[in-house]
């Protein structure tokens, strides 16, 4: 392996807000709070987990950056995430709408098995249907 | 793989397919890009190729988690810096050569250095250790 996928970055208005807010939706942990950066990892990635994995297989966590601007139009990246077939996929998704989070139209076909939500800053992310794996 | 009767090879997928089969809650990471730009970050990050199909592309690490997904023309033009980009960290000390180009962000003199991917996509390579 040449490199690892250290982080995902993402640019904010409000990076405290952001990644609270990420963190709470993934349930993750928010392990460093500034007002230029604020990181979130999963909750399990503790150090003892880091210690016992190979560098180049401890996945990536997020850190929210603040950035000059608007969203000019979709983004070109963003995350899909799945429910597991033992959860109610319509609860989480209402879930995260009351955190915030409202569907968005980027033009999918109404039968789409997946749902387009956008945080509360408009960063696009899907709900993909339920699996086990 | 069955091929139709003029031999043309077609697969049948099982309903619920399992693209994301391995992978954590997250997914995916799912991309506006080009196939080129699936070679290159396949080879970037040293994880194989798990889909490559009409310009479609998926990456994944050898040892499973999020998959990173480009799904091939049409793509919407690139306006401006992207919201969301990749940092990479080096093995040891080990310098990073992934033959991309170098841009200007404005970052002035910082530790890590300021790349973009074949579709112009920005991604930082922090400095080691």
């Amino acid at each position: 392996v040449t490199l690892r996928w250290y982080t995902l970055v993402v640019d904010c208005q409000d990076v405290r807000k952001q990644a609270a807010w990420w963190a709470e939706a993934l349930d993750w942990t928010v392990i460093h709070e500034s007002d230029k950066e604020c990181v979130i990892v999963p909750a399990w990635a503790d150090d003892a987990y880091i210690e016992q994995t190979p560098w180049e297989r401890v996945g990536p966590g997020m850190v929210f950056v603040p950035a000059a601007g608007g969203k000019p139009g979709k983004n070109r990246l963003h995350l899909d995430l799945a429910p597991h077939t033992s959860q109610d996929r319509e609860a989480e998704i209402q879930r995260l709408e009351r955190l915030g989070a409202r569907r968005v139209d980027v033009g999918q076909p109404d039968d789409a098995s997946w749902t387009v939500l956008a945080d509360p800053e408009g960063n696009e992310f899907c709900v993909l249907s339920s699996r086990d794996s | 793989v069955l091929a139709d009767p003029e031999g043309n090879e077609f697969c049948v997928i099982e309903p619920g397919n399992n693209f994301l089969a391995g992978t954590a809650r997250i997914g995916a990471l799912s991309s506006d890009g080009s196939q080129q730009v699936g070679h290159f970050w396949s080879e970037a990050l040293g994880w194989p190729l798990v889909w490559d199909q009409d310009e479609e592309t998926a990456i994944q690490s050898a040892s499973g988690g999020s998959k990173i997904s480009w799904g091939g023309p049409p793509w919407r033009a690139k306006t401006g810096k992207n919201r969301l980009h990749f940092d990479l960290a080096p093995d040891g000390d080990q310098a990073a050569e992934v033959g991309a180009q170098h841009i200007d962000l404005g970052q002035g003199d910082v530790s890590w250095v300021v790349l973009a991917d074949p579709d112009g996509n920005e991604f930082c390579v922090l400095a080691p250790g």
